[in-house]
């Protein structure tokens, strides 16, 4: 049994509706528009462009005998991609994994507690990879990094998916992060 | 008078003083350790020559402890960057120095990779090891290469040899420039690509990794790969033949030294890195060549068939692979042109000293 906080938990806000709440509601909004059409179907329509551009590799391969040589290549940097991309929206769906063998015998407000240190940690994780995605990126324009491959891809427009992927995770555990303060203190102020 | 005299001693007393007070900061800087991070990307273990001397404790290490009388000290940090990004850690100073594999560069540095380019250096690997280091210690080479790096924020320091990547491993054998074509050769590398396109074969990228099951399975007829790499990976399980082709004659990286750290070292200490460096080049060319040499016993054991070109053929492959060249010298830019007449200009004196 799990805690349902956020999106999809069917779980109603607490209804203290100041001016400053409902910017920050309608900005909830856009990280979770973002988060389900960027990170979730953007991102699942991929893996059909992967499965297509795979498939125009063995055909032009074996019945032309003239590859293409993209699919290896593009390919990787779509996996990247995709699974960078792709957090905001499993974090959305409680799709990560997630090890709940002691937090369930926990009592429920001290779960909720446990719960906002492990966001605002997985909050700090998700900054410090927005930091190394900008930095890689950052280098790979300066020294105009290519692939070494046929395609001398720049490496930087690739390698962007990291900085979108982290930032997007990084709003998304905001999000999070706010909805769970507010159930807190909603909770605390009940008593 | 009197005032005169004393106005020297005061002067001579002042020098004393200053004199005695600049013994110790001269004694200091002459006793200061300059410590450097070595980055290197170790994946191959001990069988990669160059781990040999770049392993903590192995000869770079100790060859500039020993020389520099204690005053270089190595920080050697296996797996720090990946070999890809060695090069821009060393340039912004997150590494002092760092073994920089060209090839896998070749896209973004296509100057310092003309190695690749056919023809340059004999397609023999023992001749080509022996030419290809002679060119590296060109000092007209040795500058351009210098002056290249320097606008990156490095200075050149040696470079370390593996055999070359140049044989054909495949399923059939393949004797003459009719046998190449249409045969799906797996190849990495812009050039390499070039090259296998020009003599007629059709290039395939896959994954390093599977490439003999990629063989076993069709999806490809042949490998273009040096013979103790493509040994090692299990391609003569899986192969009948290994052809020296005239493509990717050399496989080289090159080692490289943060320039402010460099410049920043007394010319004494500059002198030891160089030399250290030259001799280091030196020993892993004679072991990537004994290794070569080895290579060709084991796999001529394994009932490879070993075969070259006809001396005819080889003439029109090269002719067809000049391609390569015209490829390299759009990528490379300005110093393209000179850096070529530099290094065909080195091979030559070095084989005209050879007689070869």
């Amino acid at each position: 049994m799990h805690l349902q906080f956020g999106v999809g938990s069917g779980q109603a806000l607490p209804t203290l509706s100041t001016g400053g709440q409902a910017q920050m509601d309608k900005l909830f909004r856009v990280v979770e528009w973002f988060s389900h059409y960027v990170s979730g179907v953007l991102m699942a329509g991929s893996i059909f462009i992967l499965m297509l551009m795979v498939l125009v590799e063995v055909v032009t391969r074996y019945i032309m005998n003239q590859p293409l040589s993209l699919a290896d290549e593009y390919g990787g940097y779509m996996l990247v991609a995709m699974t960078m991309v792709g957090l905001a929206y499993t974090w959305k769906e409680k799709g990560h994994i997630y090890v709940d063998l002691v937090v369930n015998r926990l009592p429920d407000s001290l779960r909720m507690k446990l719960r906002l240190v492990t966001l605002i940690l997985a909050m700090i994780l998700s900054v410090l990879l927005v930091v190394a995605s900008w930095e890689l990126v950052s280098q790979s324009f300066l020294f105009g990094a290519r692939s070494g491959s046929w395609l001398r891809t720049p490496l930087a427009w690739p390698q962007m998916t990291l900085i979108l992927g982290s930032v997007m995770l990084a709003a998304q555990l905001f999000v999070d992060i706010v909805r769970l303060v507010r159930s807190l203190t909603a909770a605390g102020g009940g008593r | 008078m009197k005032q005169r005299t004393l106005m020297g001693a005061l002067g001579l007393v002042l020098i004393l003083v200053l004199g005695l007070a600049a013994v110790p900061e001269l004694f200091a800087q002459e006793k200061k350790v300059y410590e450097f991070t070595f980055a290197w990307n170790d994946i191959w273990g001990p069988k990669f020559r160059a781990s040999q001397i770049y392993r903590p404790g192995g000869e770079m290490q100790r060859m500039l402890w020993e020389r520099s009388g204690g005053r270089i000290k190595l920080n050697i940090v296996p797996r720090m960057f990946p070999g890809t990004e060695i090069l821009q850690a060393v340039a912004t100073g997150k590494a002092d120095m760092g073994d920089v594999p060209m090839p896998y560069l070749s896209g973004t540095y296509p100057l310092l990779n003309w190695g690749e380019i056919p023809g340059i250096v004999s397609e023999d690997p023992v001749k080509g090891l022996a030419e290809e280091l002679a060119v590296y210690q060109d000092p007209k080479v040795q500058k351009l290469n210098d002056t290249a790096l320097r606008k990156l924020g490095l200075t050149y320091w040696f470079i370390t040899q593996w055999d070359p990547a140049n044989g054909i491993w495949s399923k059939k054998e393949v004797n003459t420039l009719d046998d190449f074509k249409g045969l799906k050769v797996r190849v990495g590398g812009y050039l390499p690509t070039a090259g296998i396109k020009a003599m007629g074969a059709s290039p395939v990228t896959i994954a390093g990794s599977e490439l003999a099951p990629a063989m076993m399975a069709g999806t490809i007829d042949a490998v273009l790969t040096s013979l103790g790499y493509g040994y090692s990976i299990g391609l003569a399980k899986v192969s009948k033949a290994f052809t020296l082709t005239p493509l990717s004659p050399t496989w080289t990286a090159v080692t490289v030294m943060n320039a402010k750290k460099f410049d920043a070292l007394p010319p004494d200490l500059q002198k030891v890195v160089r030399d250290v460096g030259r001799e280091l080049e030196q020993a892993v060319s004679l072991s990537t060549t004994a290794e070569y040499i080895m290579s060709v016993d084991t796999v001529d054991l394994s009932g490879i068939k070993r075969t070259q070109l006809s001396e005819a053929d080889q003439k029109k492959a090269l002719e067809a692979c000049k391609v390569v060249e015209q490829e390299w010298l759009k990528l490379a830019g300005d110093q393209g042109p000179e850096m070529l007449k530099a290094v065909k200009g080195a091979v030559e004196k070095y084989r005209s000293f050879t007689g070869k």
